[in-house]
């Protein structure tokens, strides 16, 4: 378990302070550098950096570990700058706080891709003031000008007089010198770190089962929990008979939330069993009426509805104009149904609530909202809250919610004292998810091989995720997921219209690794692909020449060739490219299938990516490869219906996932390295996968994939 | 409740469950052994992968009343230093993501490994069918073949 507990440099500072008088004292209160008003760097040091006495070099990372690797990534930029060597370099997680906020969007939260580049410039600022002084305690000690000093693999080194000084050996006189107020960053042909690939440093605790998930945590009197919540969405616990669960052998105590029940057990397996003996009356409310299915035929009806709420989110000429006078019209319409993110850690989460305290121990993605809500709950204030943060088993959005914190929460506070760890089974995680909405998209075009696209209208109809509370709110413009990928589309379409038809739903949708590009990167890039084949052209060759932007056109381009593109291929084999920028990052990938009988089999995959910098390369062709297969599953398998209200899927058996079997003989990545603003990883590789894959089924047998997933149109892999 | 003996990387230990209860929990939730994990709690995901007497066990849904007499082996046992060859295997090829499913596909590489000591890729994938969620199969494949090349070098 990782624990925010203050390293010895912090309480080094303390007693320094202590002995400290006031004009030292005003040295430490140095210019925030735009970190938060009331922040200065000695406490932001303090916050993210620690040395040991043996000199081991402790970075807190502000972040989730949900396999985005930022753990080593946080770590790396800070031993970057503090010239730490990297086998003395260990991590530990923040708990929550305002100092830990990723500056690029004022929160701490780990999404939207942004762990690293929004923590870029601040953790490096941090080793450098570290070094900074470490460099002036090694010059002090040898007589010679601090700026003559520079470290290197956790020595002080002065060149001139050939002289080195361990860290460990420094701490002592370097904790007592405050941190310089200017830092000079390392430039980049120095860096011995960034753009390299550094071991992870959580890989040998992975490897070896010593890496502590919320589910692993152990802690003195501990209790553990499962629950069933009410099946359907929006209903509430009526009433239950716990007389027999209660009498069970391990069982501690059966509580009624305000929807769901929860057993509190020794282990998780006797809390499940006396769950299952728990007769439960719920009152299902308006949401048992809901059916998956008539949803989507809703959608399909606002799709063709003239007096449906429109909200317009491109719109450039006159593609109504045009389209009313082409002579050729093409047209489709395309479909995905919800689905759920099956971490694969079960949510999770350990409440103690006594004496006015709460602690939490979770592998949240967003500490600060899970303080504040676990405060509500237990009628403490934030204050009263520490979050102690774990590995988190997947996150991919999931994480982000509050429901299994508040779950542990509620049942905690019924039993004062106790440590309650809440394990969801399987089925709960699925059955009660935030799940990416269900949506339809139809498209009407005119291409001609000359212009190449005449027009093009596109209208999506689906469920805006960050209006779900407060629907309207960000009218007339549309729900801020709704447009991604169609905004920033590379191509050169002159006249284009994009629109959105909002549909409420009471399914609780959220989320979900790439959010909005995680659908309309099938849409967009199914949609060109049909225009270029329409245009009589090849599908990458129609891409390039409407890419005007020489970054954006290098990318594909670096995946075509990569990926052999125009190289002749077997009988019945195919090759589909797509393209998607999103979360910052410029991603395309060449996709080769073979296709019989309905049987596909994934051959190649080859992805191209310009992120900007690629602070850890491995890392990043680690999320692509990760991106590639979360998409692929959606693509092949990903669907969660419900009847009744019902959430019919349950587990791995009706919510399956790719195996190792279906992975194709070569995932391959090229980093185009521009030195353009940093983009993000986590999820950029998704967005592309599955139209990739879809069009090169139509390249194999001319079979264009409109709906999703695969499954459900009798493919199967072969 | 009954009493059991159970043999965990060669060390005994006494247990109190329900004969029904897997072997899964009485390690995690009795013993503090919780390097297997819990992912479906129906033998799919391979989460909780252990072996006994060499053989690949799902034990979220094995029950711990069929456990004694066995060798039961777990994440734990497999090294002190973490040098068991595909453990190296696994560091050098920079598999795990989240880490969540890799105790078990770690002990599901060693029993292959054990096995056939040069696997295809068509064993591999015959053999490996534990979920991934973050995708690391490709990698899984990689580290397989290197851990194979490690224990021919030992």
């Amino acid at each position: 378990m990782t624990d925010p507990t203050p390293r010895p440099w912090l309480v080094t500072r303390r007693a320094m302070l202590q002995a400290a008088g006031a004009g030292t004292l005003l040295a430490w209160a140095l210019p925030a550098r735009g970190y938060g008003s009331a922040v200065g760097d000695q406490d932001m040091l303090i916050a993210y950096l620690g040395l040991d006495p043996d000199g081991t070099v402790v970075v807190t990372t502000p972040d989730a570990e949900i396999g985005q690797g930022i753990y080593t990534t946080h770590a790396l930029l800070i031993a970057e700058e503090l010239g730490a060597a990297w086998d003395r370099v260990r991590v530990q997680f923040s708990g929550a706080g305002e100092i830990y906020r990723n500056p690029q969007k004022n929160l701490q939260a780990t999404g939207r891709s942004m762990g690293t580049s929004g923590y870029f410039r601040v953790l490096r600022e941090v080793g450098a003031m570290a070094r900074g002084q470490l460099c002036e305690a090694a010059a002090a000690r040898w007589q010679v000008p601090a700026d003559e000093c520079d470290t290197r693999e956790h020595q002080v080194v002065h060149a001139a007089s050939n002289r080195a000084l361990d860290f460990a050996e420094l701490i002592e006189a370097a904790v007592r010198i405050a941190p310089p107020s200017e830092v000079t960053l390392r430039r980049p042909e120095d860096y011995r770190y960034i753009g390299r690939s550094a071991p992870r440093l959580e890989i040998p605790l992975h490897a070896s089962g010593r890496s502590q998930f919320t589910v692993d945590i152990q802690l003195p009197g501990m209790k553990v929990a499962t629950l069933q919540a009410c099946p359907v969405f929006g209903g509430r616990l009526g009433h239950f008979d716990a007389a027999e669960a209660e009498g069970m052998p391990g069982v501690h105590s059966v509580h009624g939330l305000d929807d769901a029940v929860a057993v509190v057990a020794d282990s998780y397996w006797e809390a499940l069993q006396a769950l299952r003996k728990v007769r439960i009356a719920w009152d299902e409310g308006d949401g048992a009426t809901f059916a998956s299915e008539e949803h989507a035929e809703v959608l399909r009806t606002l799709l063709a509805d003239d007096h449906a709420e429109v909200r317009v989110g491109v719109s450039a000429g006159e593609p109504d104009r045009r389209l009313a006078a082409a002579q050729q019209r093409l047209e489709g319409r395309y479909e995905v149904p919800y689905l759920a993110h099956a971490t694969m850690e079960p949510m999770s989460c350990i409440a103690r609530v006594a004496d006015g305290q709460c602690d939490l121990w979770s592998g949240t993605q967003g500490p600060m909202h899970a303080r504040d809500t676990a405060a509500a709950r237990a009628g403490l204030a934030p204050e009263q809250v520490t979050v102690h943060r774990t590995f988190s088993g997947g996150g991919f959005g999931r994480r982000w919610q509050r429901d299994f914190i508040d779950r542990a929460v509620d049942v905690a506070t019924r039993v004062p004292g106790v440590p309650v760890k809440l394990i969801w089974s399987r089925e709960e995680d699925i059955r009660r998810d935030w799940y990416r909405p269900a949506y339809a998209c139809s498209f009407a075009a005119s291409v001609s091989p000359e212009t190449g696209i005449r027009a093009l209208q596109v209208r999506l109809a689906g469920a805006g995720l960050f209006e779900l509370n407060r629907p309207g709110q960000f009218a007339p413009q549309p729900d801020p997921s709704v447009m991604s990928g169609f905004r920033n589309h590379p191509y050169r379409i002159e006249h284009l219209h994009v629109d959105w038809r909002p549909i409420r739903t009471p399914i609780p949708i959220g989320v979900w690794r790439a959010v909005g590009n995680s659908q309309n990167g099938f849409f967009l890039e199914s949609i060109i692909d049909e225009l270029a084949h329409a245009a009589g052209q090849d599908p990458y060759a129609f891409r390039r020449d409407l890419i005007d932007d020489p970054r954006r056109r290098k990318v594909l381009v670096a995946a075509a060739e990569a990926g052999d593109w125009g190289e002749p291929l077997p009988e019945g084999h195919g090759r589909g490219i797509a393209f998607m920028e999103s979360y910052g990052s410029i991603v395309a990938q060449v996709a080769e299938v073979s296709v019989r009988d309905r049987r596909i089999r994934l051959e190649r995959i080859t992805c191209a990516i310009d992120c900007g910098t690629a602070v850890h390369p491995d890392n990043v062709k680690a999320q692509m490869e990760g991106g590639i297969v979360f998409g692929l599953t959606a693509m092949m398998y990903g669907a969660i219906d419900i009847e009744q209200g019902r959430v019919r899927q349950g587990n791995f058996s009706d919510y399956p996932l790719l195996t190792l079997r279906d992975m194709p003989s070569r995932i391959d990545t090229v980093i185009i390295d521009s030195g353009e603003q940093m983009g993000g990883v986590g999820e950029p590789g998704l967005p592309p996968a599955a139209p990739a894959v879809t069009n090169a089924i139509f390249a194999a047998c001319g079979e264009r994939i409109r709906a999703l997933p695969l499954a459900r149109q009798g493919w199967r892999l072969a | 409740m009954n009493k059991f003996k159970l043999t965990i990387n060669g060390q005994d230990h006494a247990v109190e469950a329900d004969p029904q209860m897997p072997l899964l929990w009485v390690l995690r939730d009795r013993l503090g052994l919780t390097g297997s994990k819990f992912g479906c709690g129906i033998g799919v995901c391979g989460a909780c992968t252990v072996r006994m007497d060499g053989a690949v066990t799902r034990s979220c849904v094995f029950p711990v009343s069929a456990c004694e007499g066995r060798d039961i082996r777990t994440i734990e046992g497999l090294s002190e230093a973490i040098d068991h060859p595909v453990q190296r295997a696994w560091i050098e090829e920079q598999v795990p993501q989240c880490g969540y499913c890799q105790s078990g596909m770690i002990m599901a590489a060693v029993a292959l490994l054990e096995q056939n000591p040069t696997p295809s890729d068509g064993d591999i994938d015959a053999a490996m069918t534990n979920l991934c969620r973050c995708g690391t199969y490709p990698r899984v494949r990689k580290a397989i073949h290197r851990a194979a090349r490690l224990m021919a070098e030992a």
